[in-house]
């Protein structure tokens, strides 16, 4: 039976390798898509969301802290025609990070606040080879044109909240136009 | 005449085989680059943009927008130290000292996400955790309110999470040897 059907058996398998291969590349990008329409659903493209410290009720990113503050900024480069400025000022002492994720979910930036020294950020994302950047501000190149940035505050101290939710306010994460 | 029968079975047969792969291997699979300690576990591919195809896909799924290792360790254990798998319905003791980072918590998962408890309580932190005269400190972990540290669970597995913020550079050096805490089982109903 194998041998009258082996061009049936060779097919199925080639199509088994073709899915596997395309539904493991594209695992990620649907996953961030459907995080990214999520967010969308709060706040538009190139705006940053603060949302309260996370609880059982958090269902939008697997596996969060509950000693943390996110707070979320789904950039679009199209949407912004052109670059996305993130900056974050007055941040109070405790340790924060911003980091920045494509669309296939890689980790392609991220600063700290010990490196970061000022308790402040600012910086530009855009594509490679972009002409948004008018030299005031370091440039941050995307591998993707969508994507998320996140900011992490830890809450070390549950007396802080009001606090530390006060400074992430300050936060911008908006379309840059030059000149 | 067969020929229309044996082409769809074809297709639904490769198209049903290569997510079945998809799922055992990327989604059902290990990270890969897994680390040892005790019953924790790390991934040294976490928030890597270097980690490939299956790994990316299983970050994706159970750690996604998670840090790189410069910035945050994670180790996570779904078994105690003997190596039975947590489940809520035995209470467990979390016994050890501060690890070597900047700031430290341990939060339990199910599913992948924070357990509900009334206490709104779902982790343990630096700041938080009471320690005896030595430094040492021990957290229960059970359904019912325990006295002093104490994380809620509930009936079915759960899994913990200890991040390392800023991690000494012991830890990048030797993250099999970190310092972490027993997890050791009280009882069971």
């Amino acid at each position: 039976m194998i041998a009258r059907n082996w061009k049936w058996i060779a097919g199925a398998l080639l199509i088994a390798a073709i899915v596997h291969v395309a539904s493991l590349l594209l695992l990620p990008r649907l996953i961030m898509l459907r995080t990214m329409s999520v967010m969308a659903r709060s706040a538009s493209a190139n705006t940053i969301l603060h949302p309260p410290r996370s609880g059982a009720r958090s269902r939008t990113v697997v596996r969060p802290s509950p000693d943390l503050l996110y707070s979320i900024c789904v950039y679009d480069l199209r949407a912004a025609e052109g670059a996305v400025r993130v900056s974050i000022h007055d941040m109070p002492d405790t340790y924060w990070s911003v980091s920045v994720f494509d669309a296939d979910t890689n980790n392609f930036y991220a600063l700290n606040d010990r490196q970061a020294k000022t308790g402040a950020a600012d910086f530009l994302l855009a594509e490679s080879g972009a002409p948004a950047n008018d030299g005031r501000l370091p440039v941050v190149t995307t591998p993707t044109n969508r994507g998320i940035v996140l900011l992490r505050i830890l809450v070390s101290d549950d007396a802080r909240t009001a606090e530390l939710d006060a400074a992430r306010r300050h936060t911008r994460c908006a379309p840059y136009r030059t000149g | 005449m067969f020929r229309v029968p044996k082409i769809f079975t074809m297709l639904v047969a490769g198209t049903a085989l290569g997510l079945a792969v998809t799922w055992a291997t990327a989604i059902r699979g290990t990270m890969g680059g897994n680390i040892d300690d005790g019953p924790w576990r790390t991934s040294l591919h976490i928030g890597s943009s270097e980690s490939g195809p299956y790994l990316r896909a299983r970050i994706a799924i159970h750690g996604l927008l998670a840090l790189s290792r410069e910035e945050t360790f994670y180790y996570t254990a779904a078994r105690d130290s003997d190596g039975q798998t947590l489940v809520g319905n035995c209470s467990y003791r979390l016994e050890g000292h501060d690890p070597p980072a900047r700031w430290w918590s341990i939060t339990a998962y199910a599913d992948d996400f924070l357990i509900p408890n009334s206490a709104d309580r779902y982790s343990v932190s630096m700041n938080s955790v009471a320690r005896g005269p030595d430094g040492s400190f021990a957290v229960t972990l059970s359904k019912t309110p325990a006295e002093g540290n104490w994380i809620p669970v509930a009936d079915g597995r759960f899994d913990l999470t200890i991040r390392l913020y800023n991690p000494h550079a012991s830890v990048v050096a030797d993250p099999a040897n970190v310092p972490l805490p027993i997890i050791k089982k009280a009882n069971c109903e």
